[in-house]
């Protein structure tokens, strides 16, 4: 059971790094590490969190209200993908 | 729970979107650019081309390149003494998206407030643009305003983000997503002259980190390290004098060349601001439709790259049949061989690598 949650939750750190390498990044070949501060980086800004958010709905089944989330529940690739199982596994 | 998107469109997101309009002083603003007539009209022979272009029964983007540090606001301060004075019928509001370190430089932040110019956002876009008013962006910003002299006529409307120490640019969507959210037309503009005040030629990404400037405006979120005509002339200012012999004076030279921009932003040439606004881009209405995020993205990215061709296009217009431009282009050219020549990487270890 443990393996199973540390699997799905290294799938879901993967594929939020990947979207965000993809899409802002532009499949720049540095490297993202998943601790990366993203709005001190000036990865994040409204629109990115905008997008972010709607990849996060759309791929993970969970709704997000950003008005009630912390910030600090979007800082970082582990913060969100610890925040996304939190609301996956509340939502189950 | 409401959608996220609808939720980022409407509410705080967790980047800062600064004070909203409440400060906003159409009459006053309108009153002041009319006091900036002869600093621009005479002092900057501004010209402004293509308000024809204008549908003003709707609300739209104008979106166009930025130039090179403060002198970039002349640039704002043009096209809206244009958008409020020069155009036959009343104008709409008209709302300016800037940084947020604006909203912080005393006296010029109370003016920036009555200007009606907010801190840039997908929120500070979209409110404004659903209550009939008019966006005004440049969604290149410091990045844009960071580039050398010799890129004057390529726009760079990029963001920048840092790994580490290294920049990634990537390209600024934003205000084509917000465009999206209604199907406001893009107006591109570009905006031509500032640059030459205090010529950037070369900008360096190491000497942002070396000098800790970017730890210091953080804020900003600079993409390099301007270094400009000013920062020559100053050498050879300083080296004429007796202050030379002076390890303090050193010290002193330094520090000032580094950390204090008048020194290296001074207006060294004379300018003319010249302004072109360019036929709309239609953009589609996608708030109502579920389209997949990659479809979004290529959509955001096809716009906005037409939005760059116009701008990028104008800016070679601008430029035509300036007298120093030939010459100018002689120099630039040269410049480039010689940087790409033998004899320049054996003279400099940091080119040949």
């Amino acid at each position: 059971m443990a393996v199973e949650q540390l699997a799905t939750a290294e799938h879901i750190r993967a594929r939020i790094r990947d979207y965000i390498v993809t899409n802002f990044l532009e499949k720049s070949t540095l490297q993202l590490d998943d601790d990366v501060s993203l709005a001190a980086s000036g990865i994040l800004d409204s629109f990115s969190v905008m997008m972010l958010v709607n990849f996060v709905e759309e791929s993970f089944g969970v709704a997000i209200d950003v008005e009630a989330t912390p910030p600090q529940e979007l800082a970082s690739v582990r913060a969100i993908s610890s925040f996304v199982s939190k609301s996956m596994r509340g939502s189950a | 729970v409401p959608s996220a998107a609808s939720a980022v469109a409407a509410g705080p997101t967790p980047v800062p979107t600064g004070p909203d309009l409440a400060g906003f002083d159409r009459e006053y603003y309108v009153e002041f650019l009319r006091k900036c007539r002869f600093l621009l009209k005479s002092v900057f022979r501004m010209e402004v081309t293509g308000l024809e272009q204008l549908r003003l029964e709707s609300p739209g983007i104008l979106a166009g390149n930025h130039n090179w540090g403060l002198w970039g606001i002349t640039e704002v301060l043009g096209l809206e003494y244009a958008w409020y004075h020069e155009q036959a019928q009343p104008a709409p509001d008209l709302i300016g998206q800037g940084g947020p370190e604006l909203q912080k430089i005393p006296l010029l932040s109370t003016l920036v407030r009555r200007a009606g110019i907010v801190v840039a956002s997908m929120q500070g876009m979209l409110g404004p643009l659903k209550e009939g008013r008019w966006i005004l962006i440049q969604p290149g910003a410091v990045v844009d305003q960071g580039r050398p002299i010799w890129q004057r006529r390529r726009s760079r409307m990029k963001k920048v983000s840092w790994l580490g120490s290294e920049r990634v640019l990537t390209e600024q969507l934003a205000y084509v997503a917000a465009a999206t959210e209604g199907g406001y037309p893009i107006y591109p503009v570009a905006w031509s002259g500032t640059h030459e005040l205090a010529p950037i030629l070369w900008e360096s990404t190491r000497l942002l980190h070396w000098t800790g400037t970017q730890r210091m405006r953080r804020e900003e979120n600079l993409p390099s390290f301007p270094i400009t005509l000013n920062h020559v002339l100053n050498l050879a200012v300083f080296l004429a004098t007796p202050l030379r012999r002076s390890p303090l004076g050193w010290v002193g030279f330094t520090l000032l060349n580094l950390y204090f921009d008048p020194v290296f932003a001074y207006p060294i040439f004379p300018f003319q601001l010249r302004i072109k606004i360019g036929a709309p881009i239609p953009v589609p209405d996608l708030s109502q439709k579920r389209l997949p995020l990659a479809e979004k993205h290529k959509i955001y990215r096809e716009i906005h790259e037409r939005v760059t061709h116009a701008v990028d296009s104008m800016l070679v217009e601008l430029d035509e049949g300036r007298p120093w431009v030939r010459t100018f282009d002689a120099l630039s050219n040269t410049w480039q061989k010689l940087r790409g020549s033998r004899l320049a990487k054996k003279l400099s270890p940091v080119a040949s690598r």
